[in-house]
């Protein structure tokens, strides 16, 4: 049994149809790609698995549980973090207090324990504090922690929601776009934090990316999308061959002008 | 020894800025020592100030209570209401029929309650009220909830004066303030002792806010007003989130609404207008949005800018006589204008930069005034945006084949 299981989910808006009888496995300890062009459904399918959207069919199963049941909140206590591919941090909390936000769900710490903050809740706090303070450092961030996260760089925010979603201790993370608007440099350490998390920290990665040589580089598998319908996966070099592939990204043979 | 209001408040707040300023001393003893020094002045105030301005001292306070639970709301969660008025008077009826001597509807017993027991009852009653509210209020946001919460403060007028069992119709109900408590007797008398209910009530309530604010359940506000769809996915509960913020909420204006009954000694459905309901708003944004000591400091205004404002710019050389003194409401609301331009992010927000401040660089700091004051009217602009963001949530994430 895989990780999470995608069978048959599909999602109209209106006459588009977004994702189209889409099924893949993500298997256990694995960097999983999810490519395609512009408009292929992949962060539909990752507003799928994160609850925000109820799929129109299909089922979406993560560790044996039916993810479907749940409410969008309760999704990242099943063990599924994500990052967003337009950012969506907090920017009037500090980068710590973002980070916190995610440990909300395990400290369950109630409105009159919040009010009148007994011993043991200062306490929990404290640990809470202390974890998030490690991952900031695991991605560099420790210095940044009591900075205005609205203040900060669009390459710092984005490293700041996958702290965000590793301070949950998730066992799969979705990675929308992660690589978008960075430099070379912060490419390269973030293919390293990347297969790090896979390889040292046993999470389980779903990755949407653009960046052709990043997915490759770090994948073990790539599933790819067009039109809502996967049209390929396998290994990075299988489908980096693939015909159907190749026609996708870069249009049918004879379609181009010459120019 | 007697004090007039202005030079009162001007030692406090200079006294207050120097304990905080406090060279070498680390920063949380600097914060509990200027705290100290309010809290001593204020148990001061009714020994030198005239019984007057001891009654808006307590005022103040009361409303600092109502304003605070406003910005739980508007400034912390990102929910805009109109209506806390609504609250505030439930609060009052609830006190007044507790503690009259008449008996209601023949099952509210006609002895007086203990003050206290009665406070707490209009507490929860208000914050119930909140519940009721809150939950239907999930599906509105922005200016619909605004609106929303208006017309209930609108309603709520006419239907005390139709249930006149209960409520005492239009004529509304009196009953005696409470005594001093016994080992109070001799030492505060009957005025002076309902100042210092009024000061304890928002010590206590501002002391359990500023916990909340801190704790993951004040994270979990800030992250739902910030992003909604980001708060879901890292755990928050996105609609507990803001019914919880709307019951606090109530709560805390039905406690501000039960104080002031007793300040008073009587309710009536005017007690609190829409225009009261407004002031609320007007309070946290004059204060500062997301912002305990902006929630005081707003209080302060709403109490002190009626009531002194018209006076102290009729005495100004050149602008006696005319509209300022026929229309005193205009300069109300002219100078609510003037410090919402000058000071888009509240009073509090000055304050917050000036805390910042190096003594040594005020001279270069005041050249750059004028470019600082536009740059914060677009910070502002900003930050309105969010309280105000009229679009349902569906909608601002329009689909754009782009983005999929």
């Amino acid at each position: 049994m895989a990780l999470l299981e995608v069978r048959h989910v599909s999602k109209r808006f209106g006459g588009l149809i977004a994702v189209d009888d889409v099924s893949f496995d993500v298997e256990e300890g694995k960097v999983v790609g999810l490519i395609g062009p512009n408009g292929a459904g992949k962060t539909t399918l990752f507003n799928l698995i994160s609850r925000i959207y109820d799929p129109d069919g299909g089922t979406i199963s993560f560790n044996g549980q039916d993810i479907l049941k749940v409410p969008p909140h309760r999704v990242i206590t099943m063990g599924i973090a994500r990052t967003f591919q337009n950012v969506e941090i907090f920017p009037a909390l500090t980068v710590l207090e973002n980070v916190l936000v995610a440990e909300n769900w395990r400290l369950r710490i109630g409105v009159w324990e919040s009010m009148l903050r007994p011993p043991w809740v200062a306490k929990r706090e404290k640990e809470a504090v202390r974890r998030a303070q490690e991952v900031l450092d695991f991605l560099g961030l420790g210095q940044l922690a009591t900075m205005p996260a609205g203040a900060l760089s669009f390459a710092i925010r984005k490293r700041l929601e996958i702290a965000r979603a590793l301070v949950a201790q998730p066992r799969l993370i979705l990675l929308d776009e992660p690589a978008s608007g960075l430099n070379h440099e912060e490419l390269m350490s973030l293919g390293e934090t990347i297969r790090s998390l896979a390889r040292q920290h046993n999470i389980t990665v779903l990755l949407v990316e653009h960046h052709m040589n990043l997915v490759m580089g770090v994948s073990d598998h790539v599933i790819v999308l067009n039109f809502g319908r996967k049209i390929a996966e396998g290994k990075p070099e299988e489908v980096s061959q693939n015909p159907a592939v190749i026609e996708a990204y870069l249009g049918e043979r004879g379609d181009a002008s010459p120019s | 020894m007697q004090m007039e209001i202005w030079p009162f408040l001007a030692l406090l707040a200079g006294l207050a800025a120097i304990a905080y300023l406090l060279p070498i001393v680390p920063m949380r003893w600097r914060r509990a020592l200027a705290i100290v020094v309010v809290l001593a002045l204020l148990c001061w105030a009714p020994f030198v100030l005239d019984n007057f301005r001891t009654f808006q001292m307590s005022r103040v306070a009361i409303m600092a209570v109502a304003v605070l639970g406003l910005n739980l709301l508007t400034g912390y969660n990102g929910q805009v209401s109109l209506g806390h008025g609504a609250f505030m008077i439930l609060g009052m009826y609830t006190m007044a029929i507790l503690m009259d001597s008449k008996e209601q509807l023949n099952f509210i017993d006609a002895r007086p309650w203990p003050f206290w027991a009665a406070l707490i009852v209009a507490t929860g009653i208000s914050a119930l009220a909140g519940l009721g509210i809150g939950i239907p209020s999930l599906r509105l946001s922005g200016p619909y909830l605004a609106i929303a919460t208006l017309a209930v403060m609108i309603s709520i007028t006419p239907v005390l004066k139709k249930f006149g069992g209960l409520t005492g119709g239009v004529q509304g109900l009196r009953f005696p303030t409470p005594p001093p408590p016994e080992f109070l007797k001799g030492l505060i008398d009957r005025p002076d002792w309902l100042y210092f209910l009024s000061l304890i009530t928002a010590v206590i309530l501002i002391f359990l806010a500023w916990n909340l604010l801190r704790s993951p359940l004040g994270r979990a506000l800030i992250a739902v007003r910030d992003s909604e769809i980001a708060a879901a996915a890292m755990g928050i509960p996105v609609a507990r989130s803001k019914v919880i913020a709307f019951t606090l909420s109530a709560a805390y204006a039905g406690a501000a609404g039960g104080v002031l009954a007793l300040l008073l000694g009587s309710v009536t459905p005017e007690s609190i207008t829409i225009a009261d309901s407004i002031n609320l708003l007007v309070g946290v944004v004059i204060g500062g949005l997301a912002s305990i000591l902006g929630s005081v400091l707003g209080a302060l205004a709403v109490v002190f800018i009626p009531s002194d404002a018209a006076k102290i710019v009729a005495s100004l050389p050149g602008l006696g006589g005319g509209i300022v003194e026929r229309a005193p409401g205009a300069i109300q609301g002219a100078l609510v204008i003037i410090v919402m331009i000058l000071m888009p992010l509240g009073v509090a927000g000055v304050l917050h930069r000036m805390a910042g401040l190096d003594v040594r660089r005020l001279p270069e700091v005041v050249a750059r005034l004028p470019s600082r004051m536009l740059k914060g009217a677009q910070l502002a602009a900003g930050r309105f945006r969010w309280v105000w963001d009229i679009r349902p949530w569906a909608q601002r994430r329009p689909f754009n084949p782009d983005d999929y």
